[in-house]
C-alpha cells in the first residue's frame, strides 16, 4: 500500500499528464470539423483562422487537457516526499515548483482560442517535461526534462497569430538547440570527472567546468543576461496568454533545474550567480524603460525578474539548501504567477498592444485601468501586495546568505524598474487620450483598438480580475501560502 | 492598549475611502468620515496616555521572521494622528466647492489611513509596509488633480521616496538580522530591537537614515520637494507638507535613537551639521524665489532642518522643542497652503508679481495670511517662537556653535517671508496685477482659518498641555552630556 502511494506519487503527474495528452489527441481525431484546421495550407502562412462552428469540439479538447493539469496538480499537492535513485525522485523543492508549473498551465489552457487539438496536447507535452525536471534524480532525467519541455514550447510559438511568429519559433529553436547543446557537453565532461551521471557534485576543475556549461543551459532557459537574446522576440511574437505561460510555468521550471544545478557547486558558480543576478536585473529593467511595445516592455520586465529568480537560488544554495529559502523561491514564483501571468492576460483580454494605447485609459475603461494598475504595483513590488512580499523575502535570505552588494544593486533595479511599471499607471491616468489626429500616419488602427468594446468573454476578464486581486491578497496574508508550504511539505 | 481600538483609528478612513469609491458620491462620506476619525484621536487620549508605548505585546499575525501584527499608541504618537486627522477634515472642507471625481476624496482619506497605519506601528515591517502605502494615494493626488507639471512631479515624488525606502528596507532586514546574531530571537518590535556597534551599525544606521533622510528632506535629497509641493492640488501639498515631511523626523525619533542609543549620540555632530545645511540652504532657496508656492515649500526644507537641530541635541528642551515644532509646522504651512491654494482659485496665478495691494481687497484672506506668515517667522506668542526657541536652547546646551546656524535661519526666514508677504499683499500693484479678479475669502474658508489661527494661538500662549502628552516617549531619549 504504501510502495503504491509512493509510486502514486512519484509518477500519478507525469503518467496523468501523458494519458491526458493522449485522449486530447484521440478527442481531435474523432472530429472531423477540428482535423481540417490541424496545420496550415502552405499557401496561407501564419495560422488558419477558427470559426465558431469548430467551438464545441476544442472547449472539449481544452476541457480534457484541463481536467488531465487539474488532477496532476491535486495529485502533486498530496504526493509524499520520496526519493527513488537513480532516475527519480521527489523533494519539497520539486514538488512545489511543480505545483507552480502546474497551476500555471490551467490559465492558458483556459483562455486559448478553441481550434484544434494540438496546442493543448502541446502544452500538457512540455508540462511532462517539466514534471520530469521536477522529479529527476539523474542528470539524464534533467536533461531529457528539459528537452522534452521545451521542443512542444517550439512548436506553441510557431502557431501563434502574430506574423513574426515562425521567425520567433526558429530563434527560440536554434537558441534552445545550443542551450540543449551545453548541456549535453557539460554532462559529458561531469560523466568524464565523477563517472556517474546522478546528481552528486563532481570534483576538480573539470566537474566545476561541466556544471558550468549546463548551468549555462538553464541560464538559457531562465533568460539570465547575457543569454536572454532570444527571449524578447519569442515572448512578443507569442500570443498573450502563451508568453504568460513561458515567462511563469517555464521559467519556475527553469528556475528548478538551475537550482537542481547550482546545488552541485562547490565554488565559483556559487560566487559567480549573485552577480548574473543582479547584472540581470539592471539590465532587464533599464531596457524594458525605452520599450514601446507592451509585450516586448513585459518581455525585459520577466528577464528582471528572472534575476531575483536567481538571487534567491543563489541565497538557496549558499545557505547550505535551506527550507526557508527554498520557501522564499515558491513565494517568489506563486507571486509571480499571478502578477505577470494576470499582466498578459490582461493584454490577451484587452487587445492592446503599444504604450501610446494606454493613455488616458483611465477615461475610456475605468476598470480595465484600475485591474492592471494593480498587477503593475504589485510587479513593481510595493507593498502591501505579493510582489512585496516576494521581493521582501528573497532580499531576506539574501542578506542572510551574505550576499550585499547584489542585493543592493538588486534595491536599485527596483527602483529603475519602478520607472515603466509606474510610468505605464502614469500614461493610463495622468495623460489625456491619444486623438486619432496624434496618431503617427497610418496607424489608425491603433485607436480603433482602443475605442472598439471588449469582445473578450465575460469569464475570461473575471480571471484578469481574480489575479489582480490574489496578486494584492497573496501579499496581504503570507500566511496562506505558510500553510500551503507546510502542507507540500 | 487594545489593539483593536488602535486598529479601527487606521481602519476608519481606509472604510471610508472605500465607501466613497463605491458609493460614488464624493464629499458628504468624505467629510463624515474624516471628522469621525479626528474624533476617535480626540477619544483615545485618555487610553494612550495611560497606556504609552510599553505595553506588552498582545497579538500575534504572523510568527515567521519574527513580524507582528503590533500597534501602539503614546503621546507623540497619537499628537501627529491628530495632526493627520485634523489636516485632511480641513483638506476636506477646504476642497468642499471643487467637482472633483470620488477618487479624489478617497484618495485623501486612503492617505489618511496609511499616515495613521505609519504613527501607530510598532512592528518595524509594519511601520515600512505604511510607509510606502503613503505613496500610492499621494501619487494620484498629484498627478491626477495636480497643476501643469504633475506628471514629472508624481513620478519624481515616487521614485525619490522609494530609492530611500529601499535603503530603508534592506537597513532594516540588517538590523534584524544581527538583533537575531546577538540575541537569538527574531523580533521586529521597535522598543525591542537594538542596534550593533561598530562598522556594520554605523553602515545599518546609515542605510535607514537615508531612507527617512529622503523624506524630511535633507539636502541634497530634497530637489523633489519644491516639485511635488508647487504642482500638488492645494490640498495635496498641505497633507505633503503638514504630515508627510514629519513621517522622516518621526522616524528618526521612534526608530533610530531608541534602537542606536549610542551610535546615534556619536554621529551627533555630523547629523547636526546636514540639519544646519538643510536651515540655511532651504531659506537661501526660498529667498529667491519668485513662485509663492515654491517659497513655502522651500521654507518647509528649512523648517524641518530646524526641527532635526532641535531633536538631535537629545536634550529635554531640543527634543520637545523639536516634536512641538513638528506639530506647529504642520498647522502653520497647512493653514499656508490652504491660503495660497484659495489666492490660486481666484487669480489663477501664485507668481510674486502677479498681486499686489490684495489688503483692500481681500482683508481676511489677507489678514489670515499675515497671521500665519508671523507664526511661520516665529512671532513670540504664536506658536512657531515656542518651537523654535525650545530647539535653540537644547541645541545650545548640546552643541553651542550650531546655535548661530539656528539664529541665522530665523532671521532669514523673516527675510524671505515677509518681502513675499509684502509684494503679494501690501505692495503697489504692478501692470500685470490680477488683484482685481480676487475676491475675499467665503464664510467656509474663513471659519476654517478662524480654527487654524486658534490653535496657532493657543499653542503659542500655553503649550504646556501639548508638551505633556509629547513628554513620556520623549523624555525617555534624553541624553545628558
Amino acid at each position: 500500500m504504501t510502495a503504491m502511494l509512493l509510486a502514486l506519487g512519484l509518477w500519478g503527474p507525469m503518467a496523468v499528464l501523458s494519458v491526458g495528452a493522449l485522449a486530447v489527441l484521440a478527442v481531435g481525431m474523432g472530429v472531423p470539423a477540428v482535423r481540417k484546421s490541424a496545420w496550415p495550407a502552405p499557401a496561407e502562412p501564419p495560422i488558419p483562422q477558427v470559426t465558431a462552428a469548430q467551438n464545441v469540439p476544442g472547449g472539449l479538447v481544452k476541457g480534457v487537457a484541463a481536467a488531465a493539469v487539474l488532477l496532476a496538480f491535486v495529485l502533486s499537492l498530496v504526493a509524499p516526499e520520496v526519493v527513488r535513485p537513480p532516475l527519480l525522485r521527489l523533494d519539497m523543492l520539486g514538488g512545489s515548483m511543480q505545483l507552480v508549473f502546474l497551476a500555471a498551465a490551467l490559465p492558458l489552457l483556459f483562455v486559448m482560442t478553441p481550434g484544434d487539438e494540438v496546442p493543448p496536447a502541446l502544452v500538457l507535452g512540455s508540462l511532462i517535461g517539466m514534471a520530469l525536471v521536477a522529479a529527476a534524480g539523474s542528470l539524464l532525467a534533467l536533461f531529457i526534462g528539459l528537452e522534452l519541455m521545451s521542443v512542444p514550447a517550439y512548436l506553441l510559438v510557431a502557431r501563434s497569430r502574430s506574423p513574426r511568429a515562425l521567425e520567433a519559433a526558429v530563434k527560440y529553436f536554434f537558441s534552445g538547440s545550443a542551450a540543449g547543446a551545453l548541456f549535453l557537453m557539460g554532462m559529458a565532461l561531469h560523466f568524464a570527472t565523477a563517472h556517474s551521471l546522478s546528481l552528486a557534485p563532481a570534483p576538480g576543475l573539470q566537474g566545476e567546468a561541466g556544471l558550468a556549461l549546463m548551468t549555462a543551459a538553464a541560464l538559457f532557459k531562465l533568460g539570465a543576461v547575457p543569454l536572454h537574446f532570444w527571449l524578447p522576440d519569442v515572448y512578443e511574437a507569442s500570443d498573450p496568454e502563451l508568453a504568460g505561460f513561458f515567462s511563469t510555468g517555464l521559467k519556475a521550471a527553469a528556475a528548478l533545474l538551475l537550482a537542481r544545478l547550482v546545488g552541485l557547486s562547490q565554488g565559483p558558480i556559487l560566487s559567480a550567480l549573485p552577480w548574473v543576478a543582479a547584472l540581470t536585473i539592471l539590465f532587464g529593467a533599464a531596457v524594458a524603460l525605452r520599450q514601446q511595445k507592451l509585450q516586448r516592455l513585459l518581455a525585459y520586465s520577466s528577464i528582471s525578474h528572472a534575476g531575483y529568480m536567481m538571487l534567491a537560488v543563489a541565497a538557496w544554495a549558499r545557505q547550505g539548501q535551506t527550507p526557508s529559502a527554498a520557501g522564499a523561491l515558491f513565494f517568489y514564483l506563486g507571486a509571480y504567477l499571478f502578477m505577470s501571468g494576470g499582466t498578459f492576460l490582461w493584454l490577451k483580454v484587452s487587445d492592446l498592444s503599444r504604450r501610446e494605447q494606454l493613455k488616458g485609459l483611465w477615461r475610456r475603461r475605468p476598470v480595465e485601468a484600475a485591474v492592471l494598475s494593480t498587477l503593475l504595483l504589485a510587479l513593481a513590488g510595493i507593498p502591501p501586495t505579493a510582489g512585496f512580499s516576494a521581493k521582501f523575502l528573497v532580499f531576506w535570505e539574501a542578506f542572510k546568505a551574505g550576499l550585499y552588494v547584489p542585493l543592493v544593486l538588486a534595491g536599485l533595479g527596483a527602483l529603475l524598474s519602478l520607472g515603466y511599471y509606474l510610468g505605464l499607471i502614469r500614461d493610463m491616468y495622468f495623460d489625456e487620450p491619444m486623438t486619432v489626429k496624434a496618431l503617427p500616419e497610418g496607424r489608425q488602427d491603433l485607436d480603433t483598438a482602443v475605442s472598439r468594446p471588449i469582445e473578450a468573454a465575460l469569464a475570461q476578464r473575471v480571471m484578469v480580475v481574480g489575479f489582480a486581486v490574489l496578486a494584492v491578497l497573496l501579499g496581504v496574508m503570507p500566511w496562506l501560502v505558510d500553510g500551503l508550504w507546510a502542507g507540500v511539505r | 492598549m487594545s489593539q483593536g481600538w488602535l486598529t479601527l483609528f487606521w481602519v476608519l478612513p481606509a472604510v471610508g475611502g472605500l465607501a466613497v469609491l463605491i458609493g460614488r458620491r464624493g464629499r458628504w462620506p468624505a467629510l463624515a468620515f474624516s471628522l469621525a476619525t479626528a474624533l476617535y484621536g480626540m477619544v483615545l487620549l485618555g487610553p494612550a496616555s495611560a497606556g504609552a508605548w510599553h505595553a506588552p505585546a498582545d497579538s500575534s499575525l504572523t510568527a515567521a521572521f519574527g513580524i507582528r501584527y503590533l500597534l501602539d499608541c503614546d503621546g507623540l504618537s497619537l499628537s501627529l494622528c491628530w495632526l493627520t486627522a485634523f489636516l485632511t477634515l480641513a483638506c476636506v472642507v477646504a476642497s468642499w466647492n471643487k467637482e472633483f471625481s470620488p477618487g479624489y476624496w478617497a484618495a485623501f482619506l486612503f492617505l489618511e489611513s496609511a499616515l495613521l497605519g505609519v504613527f501607530l506601528a510598532r512592528d518595524l515591517f509594519l511601520f515600512f509596509v505604511f510607509w510606502e502605502a503613503v505613496l500610492i494615494p499621494m501619487f494620484f493626488i498629484i498627478g491626477l488633480w495636480g497643476l501643469e507639471g504633475r506628471r514629472h512631479a508624481a513620478m519624481k515624488f515616487f521614485l525619490f521616496t522609494f530609492f530611500g525606502s529601499i535603503f530603508l528596507l534592506i537597513g532594516s532586514i540588517a538590523l534584524v538580522t544581527r538583533h537575531h546574531a546577538a540575541t537569538g530571537v527574531w523580533t521586529w518590535d521597535m522598543v525591542a530591537l537594538k542596534g550593533p556597534g561598530g562598522t556594520a551599525g554605523v553602515l545599518i544606521f546609515a542605510a535607514m537614515a537615508l531612507g527617512f533622510a529622503v523624506k524630511i528632506p535633507l539636502v541634497p535629497l530634497h530637489t523633489w520637494l519644491p516639485d511635488a509641493h508647487t504642482e500638488a492640488p492645494a490640498a495635496g501639498s498641505v497633507m505633503l507638507a503638514g504630515v508627510l515631511l514629519k513621517m522622516g523626523v518621526y522616524g528618526f525619533l521612534r526608530v533610530l535613537w531608541p534602537v542606536f542609543p549610542q551610535l546615534s549620540w556619536e554621529l551627533m555632530p555630523w547629523l547636526m551639521l546636514l540639519a544646519g545645511v538643510n536651515v540655511v540652504y532651504g531659506a537661501l532657496c526660498a529667498m529667491a524665489q519668485k513662485d509663492l508656492k515654491r517659497l513655502i515649500a522651500y521654507s518647509s526644507v528649512a523648517h524641518l532642518g530646524f526641527c532635526l537641530l532641535g531633536v538631535l541635541s537629545r536634550t529635554p528642551e531640543g527634543l520637545l522643542g523639536g516634536s512641538l515644532q513638528l506639530l506647529s509646522h504642520g498647522l502653520t504651512t497647512g493653514a499656508l497652503f490652504l491660503l495660497v491654494g484659495f489666492l490660486y482659485d481666484r487669480g489663477h496665478r501664485r507668481g510674486l508679481g502677479d498681486y499686489g495691494e490684495l489688503y483692500n481687497r481681500a482683508p481676511w484672506l489677507t489678514f489670515f495670511f499675515g497671521f500665519a506668515t508671523l507664526a511661520s517667522v516665529g512671532l513670540p506668542g504664536l506658536n512657531g517662537f515656542v518651537g523654535e526657541f525650545m530647539s535653540l536652547i537644547g541645541v545650545a546646551r548640546a552643541m553651542p556653535r550650531f546655535v548661530i546656524v539656528g539664529v541665522i535661519g530665523v532671521t532669514m526666514s523673516a527675510a524671505y517671508a515677509l518681502p513675499a508677504y509684502q509684494a503679494v499683499f501690501l505692495g503697489a500693484a504692478g501692470k500685470a496685477s490680477v488683484s482685481s479678479t480676487v475676491k475675499d475669502l467665503d464664510g467656509r474658508e474663513a471659519s476654517l482659518l478662524w480654527v487654524f489661527c486658534g490653535a496657532m494661538l493657543a499653542i503659542g500662549l500655553y503649550p504646556g498641555p501639548l508638551l505633556r502628552v509629547l513628554e513620556p516617549f520623549l523624555l525617555g531619549l534624553v541624553r545628558v552630556p
